[in-house]
């Protein structure tokens, strides 16, 4: 009962200030300016208490844009470890998802999720604000409905794999 | 008091005291001189008045939806009675989001696979068909989903679609294209 209670004050804490950190693996800047424009007063992502932290120790949502280059690889690898659990990822942009035009490029692994576990995609070349906002929301909706923590702990399980540098 | 009657060591501390409170009393020539006027008082007033009526700048997204501006492109879509499978469009992706998979041309079978998570949204496919058969209309952006496999869109007949699921092309289709 009392495991219940808490575990509903965690789900209502994690859902009402879901607070960011921002990082561009390769990307163009189209996206981390959409991403900037959605947190300006006119999208105002701090309705849905996003807030972006300088740092990835003080945050829960790590906003990911571009394709994941060889040379930002461990880059990403480490800021995804340093954030505390239960940590939730959010691929933002066509190189996100897939690599993009990049993808099959030399120097580039492939999107977020060749790397790291991500928890919602958004498509677009940059997306617009309100898309990221859209995506946002299904994140949120999947943290209250519990589905994200249960996919997360699926997750924990496997050990984050290190793809060999050149192994596309 | 005469400075003179003090230990040597007060006289140097009082010495620069002095020097001190000159320095900082003297007014700097370039200092701005602020002055309020009856002006700026309004001017504030009139703000403060616009602010407490007007509405909010911030679009309530979540909420209301509004309509994307009149060119956005957004999801691609593929309209299988005008396409002759020429393949300009896979041509021209510059993302490679686009396969056409020919099963039978005279028949007009046709499977158009799509990878959303690829597209640019470019718009040069669309500029590309001669029949005119790709759009992309403006208000389908909503596309951010949970998992990646939603992200591959397949347009054609739905028999013609299970088959290339399927991995094999119908016994009776005269060619078949792989992508």
């Amino acid at each position: 009962m009392w495991e219940n209670v808490l575990e509903q004050i965690k789900t209502w804490a994690r859902v009402n200030s879901p607070w960011a950190i921002h990082y561009n693996s390769g990307s163009c800047n189209g996206c981390d300016i959409e991403i900037l424009a959605t947190l300006t007063p006119r999208y105002d992502a701090e309705r849905l208490g996003v807030k972006l932290q300088g740092s990835p120790r003080h945050a829960d949502v790590l906003i990911c844009t571009g394709s994941v280059t060889r040379q930002s690889r461990e880059r990403l690898i480490r800021v995804y470890e340093q954030m505390p659990e239960p940590k939730f990822v959010v691929a933002v942009g066509a190189c996100a998802l897939s690599g993009g035009v990049f993808r099959g490029c030399y120097n580039i692994m492939g999107g977020i999720d060749e790397v790291i576990p991500v928890d919602v995609f958004v498509p677009g070349c940059p997306p617009r604000p309100e898309a990221i906002l859209d995506g946002i929301v299904k994140l949120l909706t999947e943290i209250k409905t519990g589905e994200a923590l249960a996919a997360q702990a699926q997750r924990r399980r496997i050990p984050l794999s290190l793809p060999e540098m050149g192994a596309v | 008091m005469d400075i003179h009657a003090l230990p040597a060591g007060l006289q140097t501390a009082a010495r620069l005291l002095d020097q001190w409170a000159v320095e900082t009393t003297t007014p700097e020539p370039n200092r701005l001189d602020v002055r309020i006027d009856a002006t700026d008082l309004l001017a504030a007033a009139k703000g403060m008045v616009k602010a407490m009526i007007h509405r909010p700048v911030t679009q309530r997204y979540p909420f209301e939806r509004l309509a994307a501006p009149e060119r956005f492109r957004s999801k691609l879509q593929w309209n299988l009675n005008e396409c002759t499978g020429c393949g300009l469009c896979v041509k021209d992706c510059p993302a490679n989001a686009i396969d056409v998979v020919t099963l039978d041309r005279k028949a007009k079978r046709f499977v158009f696979r799509y990878h959303v998570d690829r597209c640019t949204f470019c718009g040069q496919c669309v500029a590309t068909c001669n029949k005119h058969c790709l759009s992309m209309p403006q208000d389908d952006w909503e596309l951010a989903a949970l998992n990646r496999d939603e992200f591959v869109v397949f347009y054609g007949n739905e028999a013609d679609v299970q088959s290339v699921l399927a991995g094999s092309t119908d016994p009776d289709a005269a060619t078949s294209a792989a992508p």
